[in-house]
């Protein structure tokens, strides 16, 4: 029997009260060279095997697929590099991986660090580096673009699109359309959950996809309720491909709406939005 | 007494014979010089502009005097004039791009790095191999780490972890003081036995300790050695830490982002191995650029030996520096280099340098001033001042002005200032001081 919805507060108090920074999910006697904390100022960490590792990253960059990262872009990231939207994207930025997102993609990475201050130095990035795509750590998006409107920076002219990555949670679509014209590009969603080791990205028609082969998802109608494959109601999560911790049914704290039919888009799985 | 790991090396090549190491650096110089003579656009340019036609150099004497050095503000002019991040300094040849990293904030402008995997693979692999070896790591041990993937360092650590196959524990954050907290739980729920972090995170963790009325050495149990990167250790405040945590040892890394060069201490804390095979460093005198013997001070000079990534020849650090003289006890034959602080933020007197490190060895003493940020500024014609950003009360300033003044042999006032601009790793920011 699949185990009860579990979120990170519940994780969080598992971890405390049991004295097991894995919160009861590390896998037996797995090797598990890498340990990551899920997520920031959690006590939550998650153990990974080096075929974990090389999985996290394809899971990223099916993302950044998604996303419309092409063979020879640049990827700046404003984020942390502990967090798992950068540990991935480079064979560089995390041990015992051969291949980051980057790599398999035939992209470049730069990481800018995910500190508010450093808000300027990614446009000092973004002036003279011109990335492809410039991924945004969503909570430093106000600070990010501040600095924009002080240094009345044109990033249109220096980067094609952003992506804004929620860590868990709900974005309106009216606040990325409202960035989306302040800016005047594009303007897409990368949401990600550290504890589900997750990635899904916005496709062209609007849409947030996370490869089926990489996770299956459902929707939490209410608290306490039993989860279902599409509707309205909280993201559940179960990750498919992490050996050394097993996420079973994790409970993202974002509200979603699964899609019965598949996206236009032409790619595999069901696809889901946001709520507001 | 040295442990008898002391003597273990990643590689026969941090061992050749002297005579060896000269006649393989002068061989690798020229190749540098006939490569950026003859390929990257910043050096043609550097070179003309100094009147100097790349030809073989016979000495080290004479590459001293007639190549002409570089400095940060020569590779950002570089990057501005370009304006694609290139300075011109790229040796990447056919190879593709794996990374670009920023080098460091010094002048208000990060410049770039450019790195391939053929170098990811090759030569600065190796210098990350032997400097995580000579700093204590060894294959299967658990590392915790810390991981700016925006600085080089990181990303060499993370292919010479890969390679030596450590295991590693990656906390969330960086290094600023907010995230302190937060490694404290993180070297406590995962007991590594080594830690690749900076001095003031360090600090912060023990007083985070002391705040939350933590035994240390609990805290910090099954530690056993730590290595520190970003500003050079006093002897007092190794002291102190080995006291505090009971690890049996800890190490200094340094080197420069600018300049993508550097190396740990061995057991024997003389100062830096720097790998001759991959990096030539000079220390020349600040002022006339004359090169000088090993045992003086002056500013770092470095000349990269590899290719596949940027390269830095004669690249003037405008740290504060000299070769440590004499035989490691070690056994390993390559430089050993001690860092003492960047030049700006060092008073020079005639035929000497008073660096950071110099203040930091004496103000470490007083525990109530051990860490504490400062800046030294020139005082009168024989003096210095030393301006501390905050001291605890009843903190005694005259005993540590007489300290100051025995210590350095030179008229010294050590004083308060509440106008001291910190930056974000809690350092003080040269300059920002007014009135």
């Amino acid at each position: 029997m699949p185990p009860a919805p579990a979120s990170l507060h519940d994780l969080a108090s598992h971890a405390e009260e049991a004295r097991d920074p894995f919160a009861g999910r590390r896998q037996g006697e797995t090797e598990t060279p890498v340990v990551i904390q899920a997520a920031d100022g959690v006590p939550v960490y998650l153990a990974l095997t080096r075929e974990d590792v090389a999985a996290s990253a394809r899971a990223l960059a099916s993302a950044w697929r998604t996303l419309g990262v092409r063979r020879g872009d640049s990827v700046l990231i404003y984020d942390y590099g502990a967090s798992p939207l950068t540990l991935f994207a480079s064979w560089c930025y995390v041990p015992h991986l051969e291949k980051g997102a980057a790599d398999l993609l035939g992209a470049v990475p730069l990481c800018n660090d995910g500190l508010p201050e450093f808000a300027s130095r990614a446009l000092h990035v973004l002036r003279y580096l011109r990335p492809g795509v410039t991924i945004v750590d969503a909570a430093n998006m106000p600070v990010f673009l501040r600095r924009v409107a002080e240094e009345r920076a044109q990033i249109s002219e220096w980067t094609r699109m952003l992506a804004v990555s929620p860590d868990e949670e709900t974005l309106s679509p009216p606040q990325v359309a409202a960035w989306q014209r302040e800016l005047g590009l594009p303007v897409r969603l990368l949401l990600r959950s550290g504890p589900a080791m997750f990635f899904a990205a916005e496709c062209d028609e609007g849409a947030l996809h996370a490869g089926p082969r990489y996770y299956r998802l459902e929707v939490v109608p209410q608290e306490g309720g039993e989860p279902a494959a599409t509707g309205q109601g909280s993201l559940c999560i179960t990750n498919r491909f992490l050996q050394g911790t097993r996420v079973e049914r994790y409970l993202a704290h974002v509200h979603v709406a699964i899609e019965p039919r598949p996206c236009s888009c032409g790619r595999p799985g069901r696809p889901f939005r946001c709520l507001a | 007494m040295l442990p008898p790991s002391s003597r273990e090396m990643f590689d026969a090549g941090e061992a050749l014979p002297p005579e060896e190491i000269a006649r393989r650096q002068l061989r690798s110089l020229n190749r540098a010089l006939r490569f950026a003579g003859n390929r990257l656009p910043f050096y043609q340019r550097i070179f003309a502009e100094a009147g100097f036609a790349p030809g073989p150099v016979r000495s080290f004497e004479e590459y001293a005097r007639n190549v002409p050095s570089i400095r940060k503000a020569d590779v950002a002019g570089a990057v501005r004039a370009t304006g694609s991040g290139r300075a011109g300094i790229e040796a990447l040849g056919t190879s593709r791009l794996s990374n670009v990293v920023m080098t460091s904030g010094t002048l208000g402008f990060n410049t770039f790095a450019f790195l391939t995997p053929s170098d990811l693979r090759g030569g600065s692999l190796l210098n990350s191999l032997r400097e995580l070896w000579v700093v204590g790591v060894r294959p299967g041990m658990k590392v915790l780490t810390l991981s700016p993937a925006w600085h080089a360092l990181a990303l060499l650590d993370t292919r010479g972890i890969t390679r030596l196959g450590a295991e590693v524990v990656i906390p969330w954050g960086t290094f600023a003081p907010r995230f302190v907290p937060n490694f404290l739980d993180a070297v406590a729920a995962h007991r590594p036995e080594h830690i690749l972090l900076t001095a003031p995170v360090l600090r912060g963790m023990i007083e985070e300790c002391d705040r939350r009325q933590l035994d240390v050495r609990r805290a910090f149990a099954g530690v056993r050695y730590i290595a520190c990167a970003g500003e050079s250790l006093s002897a007092p405040y190794r002291r102190y830490i080995l006291e505090r945590t009971g690890i049996e040892d800890i190490f200094e890394r340094g080197g420069s982002s600018d300049g993508m060069f550097g190396g740990g201490e061995c057991f024997a804390h003389r100062g830096h191995h720097i790998s001759a095979d991959l990096h030539y460093v000079e220390i020349v005198a600040p002022g006339t650029g004359e090169l000088l013997p090993p045992g003086r001070r002056g500013v770092a000079v470095v000349t990269n030996l590899l290719r596949g990534r940027s390269v830095y020849i004669r690249f003037n650090t405008e740290d504060v520096a000299a070769v440590i003289p004499g035989e490691c006890p070690c056994g390993r034959t390559d430089p050993v280099i001690e860092l003492y602080g960047r030049l700006t933020d060092s008073v020079i007197f005639e035929g000497r340098i008073v660096a950071p490190a110099d203040v930091r060895g004496v103000l470490d003493q007083f525990p109530g001033l051990m860490g504490k940020p400062f800046q030294v500024e020139r005082s009168g014609p024989e003096g210095i001042r030393i301006v501390m950003a905050a001291t605890p009360p009843g903190e005694d300033l005259t005993r540590a002005t007489e300290a100051v003044r025995a210590a350095l042999g030179i008229d010294a006032a050590v004083t308060t200032g509440d106008s001291l601009a910190l930056g974000w790793k809690g350092q003080v920011m040269r300059g920002s001081r007014h009135g």
